[in-house]
């Protein structure tokens, strides 16, 4: 099988590979009504995972819709991709049914605005009510329809650091709950995104918006599919590379998920002159990996974390240099560096919170007493970049 | 919950039973276990580690030494103690002797303590030095610490008074300091010399007058200008508070904002939310500034 290697945006249709496990799963329980929380790792394939489920959805007959958050940071751009996916793919109820007045010229409102405007006054707290409720009402739940919303805690975590930020966070969450609510409703829900949905809320006493949301979990690829990928990638790329180098190649880099196993691939098809990949090609390929900027992201995104951002990067510098991995005293030790002693409660607490996430995250893993970076390669990547 | 030792009221009982459990251990033919003691200025540490040395004596098998960091210049200070019987040294505030070595004096003396039935090493610092968490550094990894906690009410009631009405005296004037032994103790001798509840307070401010006045005289005006704008303001202010009651730009203060939070005289409620509150840190400099 050929694949081509498509990096960075969600891989769709023939380049979708593997996965068989996980589409099953989540078909079943989204036949058998559940709306699912997908939280995983970055870069591990979630968005690729949902826009396949997508197609199976719609092979059955579902209404289907993607929307994906990272595009907008505040409530009116959150509304306006809410409204014009949902218009788009007819999951409005239909306007010639006798709907009310102000649900019509709103519709119609708001589908004359070109992108980028949107003009919805938002500043009345009854305006806002009244908004949210008619979309509510607005809503479909006929007919078997299935609904992905990715990266909803970034763009959560946004709009907490606005005006207000906790309430209108609180409210979104709340009515997105409320229509999940519907009593017979046949709208199914998946969310998905890289930052934790359950630790956001947690933070936020807000866990009660998704404990009806089934979780849904997804890792590495296992062997045989990690294997294939690979073979196929070279395959599409016209690369030679004998089933012993696929094995040494997916060896280093341990933790094997799509991505990873992508860049690896490029970097080795760039570098490609013909002749059949060696371990000598692979090593390279890996350390060009390691000082460039395809893993920039896990850097980026540790911003999210917020308060935690310092003792997380405090954690990974540390864990980046001392490869057999540190266990939980030596980390509290490095966080309570320089700090007054009558805080080592405190940090312990904040220890377990950032290590939670981190393991949530995929950056870490728990081996025995220690914890270690989870890729090999993305120690190596960090290490390169922040402590040498 | 306290035992007397040299007619001086000691504490951190639970720190003492770990570390000199580990200490009676042995160790035979063993590279020896290193602690760092950890503790904020008046917590107790050295007290603690005069504590393990004194009980260290009794053990014939043992050489004991002491050593007071701010007289240690160099590893062979250290070494040169060391005879062929098992050696313990005890070394008070490490931070002067790790901040005033070089790493290959360091790399001599941490190649010292690994070897079989090497020396043993007990120190204090008030912080865990960086020199003990960088991988690569000598001692990374070397020592296992030991944080003293913060008093406990308990602890308190022991020392200012087991009667109520002294207990809530005590509680009252420590909520202007640090949560440590000393801090108690000062606390006591206050409540001891005063008249009342109102002169509890008077005699505090008056006990680091002179203190807090040097460390005031030292700060730039503007510093200054942004302390007594501060000072008394419970919720703290934002930077258009601060403002207002200095009468200065934003461009004038923001620099020394940043610099004050850096230097721990002042902080700001969480920066991930916009318009934070900017707040004394050291509530006795609150309380002696008005």
């Amino acid at each position: 099988m050929c694949i081509a290697n498509r990096i960075g945006p969600p891989v769709e249709g023939e380049n979708f590979y593997g996965r068989e496990k996980e589409l099953r799963s989540a078909n079943r329980l989204l036949d058998s009504g559940h709306s699912l929380l997908l939280s995983a790792p970055r870069r591990i394939g979630k968005s690729s995972l949902a826009k396949r489920v997508i197609d199976d959805k719609q092979l059955q007959g579902w209404k289907c819709v993607y929307i994906d958050l990272e595009q907008t940071t505040t409530e009116e751009g959150f509304l306006r991709l809410v409204i014009e996916h949902f218009s788009q793919n007819q999951i409005w109820k239909q306007i010639a049914d006798g709907m009310a007045q102000g649900i019509k010229a709103l519709l119609d409102r708001i589908q004359k605005v070109s992108i980028g405007s949107i003009g919805i006054d938002l500043a009345k707290p009854e305006y806002q009510e009244d908004l949210y409720t008619t979309l509510f009402e607005a809503l479909r739940h006929d007919e078997d329809c299935f609904i992905v919303v990715d990266e909803l805690t970034l763009f959560l975590g946004s709009l907490l650091k606005s005006e207000n930020g906790e309430k209108k966070v609180s409210f979104i969450l709340n009515w997105l709950r409320s229509l999940r609510q519907v009593r017979g409703t046949k709208v199914r829900w998946l969310f998905c995104g890289s930052v934790g949905l359950k630790n956001f809320t947690s933070s936020l006493n807000l866990s009660y918006t998704i404990n009806d949301l089934t979780d849904f979990s997804l890792d590495e690829l296992t062997a045989e599919e990690a294997h294939g990928l690979l073979t196929g990638l070279c395959k599409g790329g016209g690369v030679d590379m004998s089933a012993d180098m696929v094995e040494y190649a997916l060896e280093k880099l341990f933790w094997n998920i799509p991505y990873f196993i992508q860049i690896l691939f490029a970097k080795l098809s760039d570098n490609c002159n013909g002749s059949p990949v060696s371990k000598t090609d692979i090593d390279q390929a890996y350390n060009e990996l390691c000082s460039e900027s395809y893993l920039n992201t896990w850097s980026e995104r540790l911003v999210e974390y917020r308060d935690m951002e310092r003792p997380a990067r405090r954690i990974l510098k540390a864990l980046s240099a001392d490869k057999a991995g540190i266990d939980r005293d030596g980390l509290l030790n490095i966080l309570m560096t320089g700090q007054d002693a009558a805080k080592a409660e405190e940090t312990d607490h904040l220890l377990s919170h950032v290590l939670e996430m981190l393991e949530n995250d995929g950056y870490l893993l728990r081996k025995g007493s220690v914890r270690t970076f989870r890729s090999p390669l993305l120690r190596d990547y960090w290490y390169g970049k922040f402590v040498q | 919950m306290a035992s007397s030792f040299n007619n001086t009221l000691i504490l951190n009982q639970a720190a003492f039973s770990a570390i000199l459990q580990q200490l009676e251990r042995g160790w035979k033919g063993e590279t020896g276990q290193s602690h760092l003691i950890v503790g904020e200025h008046g917590s107790g540490r050295t007290t603690l580690l005069m504590r393990l040395y004194h009980e260290m004596l009794s053990n014939s098998n043992l050489q004991v030494v002491w050593f007071d960091g701010r007289k240690v210049f160099s590893s062979e200070t250290i070494v040169k103690s060391i005879s062929s019987k098992r050696t313990v040294v005890f070394l008070d505030d490490i931070q002067y002797y790790l901040q005033r070595t070089s790493s290959e004096q360091q790399y001599y003396l941490r190649g010292i303590l690994s070897a079989k039935d090497g020396p043993i090493l007990i120190a204090t610092a008030p912080v865990v030095p960086s020199q003990l968490t960088s991988y690569g550094a000598a001692f990374y990894d070397a020592f296992r610490i030991t944080y003293l906690k913060s008093l406990s009410s308990e602890e308190l009631r022991s020392i200012v008074g087991e009667s109520e009405p002294r207990f809530n005296r005590g509680c009252r004037l420590m909520k202007f300091l640090p949560k440590t032994i000393r801090a108690a103790i000062m606390v006591r001798d206050i409540m001891k010399r005063s008249h009342s509840s109102a002169d509890d307070v008077r005699l505090l401010k008056e006990s680091v007058s002179s203190l807090y006045r040097t460390r005031f005289d030292a700060l730039p005006s503007q510093q200054q200008r942004i302390l007594i704008a501060l000072a008394g303001e419970t919720e703290g202010l934002k930077l258009s508070g601060i403002r207002e009651k200095t009468g200065q730009s934003a461009s004038a203060i923001s620099p020394y904002l940043t610099q004050m939070i850096e230097n721990g005289i002042i902080t700001r409620d969480s920066t991930s939310q916009r318009g934070g509150a900017y707040r004394i840190s050291d509530l006795l400099l609150e309380l002696w500034l008005q």
